[in-house]
């Protein structure tokens, strides 16, 4: 390989490093506010016992990541000026406005507001605290509207023109606003984001409950987590499902990376659903396959025999690299059904009042507590790595998109983000860890801890 | 006026504020390396936690303003400065950890934390101030350049300074008692330093500092620069810690008004200027529209968020 073709790739592992990082801290705090939200009213107006707990636990877990959170964003906002300014010079005049705006109405109410939530408490009234609470959440909302508003343009070009040196303009911000598959994204990475966090919610009070069965905050968590997810992990089978028609229409070559659909079936046959494949991108097959016939035809083309256009039908220029993307599909999917059944078998064994007696059932849950993340990584691979070759799809490759960098330091920035973030990981999960397994503090007005002032 | 005009104004506005703000909580960091017992040191990070996040933020809007507004300017920018710039994001990712993770940790690991504390806050602000340096030294056909040179080294310890006196006036007037004789002397090291330092500057790039008076905005900040020098002066001898902080606020914002006014039409000086590398005016209306509605109201909560945690920190 040469040094380019090696900086090509560090920049892409050093891009995949830190936004898989800064998915994972955006998504708790997406998924972790309306949670909260949740449990403030419950203690505010509910009077439920064990409310105001669950509230000021989650909020420890919170103000745990929201920070580096909150700086990892940082290095995204700088990276793509520094590692991908062939990107930056073409499209900045689109997606600069919407990453702008990202930080102007949206992050600047998290970041502005997240201090008062989480060290206000006693300061301020409850009501204004539960307002702030609410501020945070739609400023958490508001971010991973603008953020996919910037992913689904790159992966589904509307409302430009391109200018003699290959500039992007935007033609109409409406149109540039509504990327065809900007509302499946947006709604399934959101879904995704809030069932990752009731998973987490639930493992982790499925923990307390196993040390300790008779607290009443953990009980809360419980239930808030596990009725959220009866109804959020069906419906987001069915947005998935939507999501995966909508690639089909705009961006088949993924659609067929998905399938493992190298070349087309007899004409009387429907598209088979291979359950597990060893891709060769070489010779255009798949070893090792094991199929279903006619069922992929079933939940793509909604019949027994339906087509799809197949991998061998693309230029092999256009086409991505199919076995990460087969292959994280399948655990993004293998998730999902994991998921649902525990969710439908934890939720009625909950109603008959046997859920909390049950040290195998709590212990599944505990296990499931990463599964929701794992899912929606797995989800972010499928549809990063499937829109290869492409920074904008069918229109920028990914290859004309990187700086002129030298390999040194592009190695030297690499490594040094991989130790400063093997760090923060490291320790941010030992602290999580811990608070995960500590006692519940007794109440009062303290959330994550005081800061005393004089008037 | 143009639209370009307004855009690169909107950039300097984030640019000050950031500066204002995340340079005073900077300058708290690294004040650690004189302040070692612990109560002190807990109420200075109590002093700047429920706030730190919402200032930097100001730097993100900056960094996505530039992509915007400018995309040949960021690339550029960005492309040519990518070894600085991540050593001082990664400087401040490594302080966002040393301030969250404080309360949690153990004693003998506290001390680690507060070290990364004051050497991450030390780092990241020589580093903003050695890419500024860059920028001023550049000269015609060369484009920036990155090595070793003295303006970036100066620019770099200047930068560290002022921001080490924002932090001496904010513990004076957060904290006070018993950290205010140390914060205080320190400060006149700094007014001593800072005021060397930008002398310093200011000789080895005269160019910028001649255009710049040769404007009226340029010569109203002078006029100020040599003002607001004296009045420190003056607010040190009588110990005013309100008023010194201030003074050194509306000191840098006429300091960045001189400079804006010796660069205009210039972004990255003999390199790229604002009018030509300026993205379309449909994206930059865009973008001006919203920020001139919002950032208004931004400046408002972000302030309630300060009253909130008012009075001296205990």
């Amino acid at each position: 390989m040469s040094d380019a073709e090696w900086v090509l790739l560090l920049s892409r592992g050093q891009f995949a490093l830190t936004m898989g990082m800064h998915i994972t801290l955006a998504a708790l705090t997406l998924g972790l506010s309306p949670f909260l939200l949740w449990f403030e009213a419950r203690w505010l107006w509910g009077k439920q016992p064990g409310a105001r707990e669950a509230l000021h636990f989650w909020l420890k877990v919170f103000a745990l990541t929201v920070a580096v959170g909150a700086v990892s964003g940082v290095i995204m906002e700088v990276q793509f000026g520094t590692h991908w300014s062939g990107l930056s010079q073409k499209v900045g005049g689109v997606i600069g406005p919407l990453l702008f705006y990202e930080v102007l109405v949206a992050f600047f109410l998290e970041s502005g507001l997240t201090g008062v939530m989480l060290f206000g408490m006693g300061k301020i009234k409850p009501a204004i605290h539960f307002v702030v609470t609410c501020f945070v959440t739609l400023g958490a909302l508001l971010s991973a509207f603008w953020i996919l508003a910037a992913n689904s343009w790159l992966q589904t070009p509307t409302g430009f023109t391109r200018d003699e040196s290959g500039r992007f303009l935007p033609e109409s911000w409406a149109m540039v606003l509504s990327a065809p598959s900007f509302p499946f994204r947006f709604s399934h990475m959101l879904l995704a984001s809030l069932i990752a966090v009731a998973f987490m919610i639930a493992g982790v009070a499925a923990r307390r409950l196993l040390i300790n069965v008779q607290e009443q905050a953990a009980r809360r968590m419980l239930t808030a987590a596990l009725s959220f997810t009866l109804v959020a992990v069906p419906l987001q089978v069915v947005l998935g499902d939507l999501h995966g028609e909508n690639t089909l229409a705009h961006q088949p070559a993924k659609l067929a990376a998905i399938e493992g659909s190298w070349h087309p079936p007899a004409a009387d046959e429907g598209e088979p659903l291979r359950l597990f494949a060893l891709p060769d991108q070489q010779a255009q097959r798949n070893r090792l396959e094991v199929a279903i016939p006619n069922i992929a035809s079933l939940y793509l083309r909604h019949n027994l025999s339906g087509h799809i256009k197949s991998l061998s039908e693309f230029d092999p220029q256009t086409i991505p690299p199919v076995a990460p993307v087969f292959f994280a599909f399948r655990l993004m999917v293998g998730l999902g059904m994991v998921m649902l059944l525990a969710s439908l078998v934890a939720n009625v064994q909950l109603w008959r009042g046997k859920l909390t007696t049950s040290p195998r059932l709590l212990k599944m849950l505990v296990w499931l507590s990463p599964a929701g993340f794992i899912a929606m990584l797995s989800g972010w691979l499928v549809t990063e790595i499937g829109r290869q070759p492409w920074t904008v799809y069918g229109m920028l490759r990914t290859a004309d998109s990187i700086s002129a960098l030298s390999l040194s330091t592009t190695v030297a920035v690499l490594a040094a983000i991989v130790v400063v973030y093997g760090l923060s990981f490291a320790l941010g999960l030992r602290y999580l860890l811990r608070l995960v397994g500590s006692p519940l503090q007794p109440q009062g007005d303290v959330v994550t801890q005081e800061i005393r002032t004089s008037p | 006026m143009t639209i370009a005009d307004f855009a690169a104004l909107a950039l300097l506005l984030s640019m000050l504020i950031y500066v204002l703000l995340d340079g005073t909580d900077l300058g708290v960091g690294m004040l650690f390396l004189w302040f070692h017992q612990e109560s002190q040191r807990k109420r200075m990070v109590d002093s700047i936690l429920p706030i730190w996040d919402a200032n930097e933020t100001w730097l993100v809007l900056l960094a996505g303003g530039m992509f915007a507004l400018f995309p040949p300017v960021y690339s550029v920018l960005f492309n040519t400065l990518c070894g600085p710039v991540f050593a001082m994001v990664l400087a401040l990712f490594l302080r966002g950890l040393a301030l969250e993770y404080r309360a949690q940790a153990q004693e003998a690991f506290r001390h680690w934390l507060d070290r990364l504390m004051c050497a991450s806050s030390l780092l990241a602000a020589f580093l903003q101030g050695w890419c500024a340096g860059v920028v001023f030294s550049a000269e015609p056909h060369r484009g920036l350049e990155t090595g070793f040179a003295l303006t970036p080294l100066l620019c770099g310890l200047g930068l560290v300074v002022i921001y080490l006196l924002l932090g001496c006036c904010w513990v004076r007037w957060r904290i006070g008692e018993d950290v205010d004789e140390k914060a205080s002397a320190l400060a006149w090291l700094c007014w001593v330093l800072s005021l060397v330092l930008f002398l310093s500057v200011l000789l080895l790039n005269r160019d910028i500092w001649m255009t710049s008076w040769q404007r009226w905005p340029g010569k109203v900040a002078i006029a100020l620069i040599l003002l607001l020098w004296l009045a420190q002066l003056l607010a040190l001898w009588r110990g005013r810690a309100t008023w010194q902080l201030a003074l050194t606020l509306g000191l840098i914002t006429a300091v960045f008004t001189g400079v804006a006014c010796g660069f205009y039409p210039w972004l990255i000086p003999y390199q790229q200027d604002l009018h030509r590398s300026a993205a379309s005016a449909a994206t930059q209306r865009f973008v001006l529209i919203g920020a001139a509605i919002v950032m208004p109201l931004t400046l408002l909560y972000h302030s309630w968020a300060f009253w909130v945690f008012r009075g001296k920190v205990r």
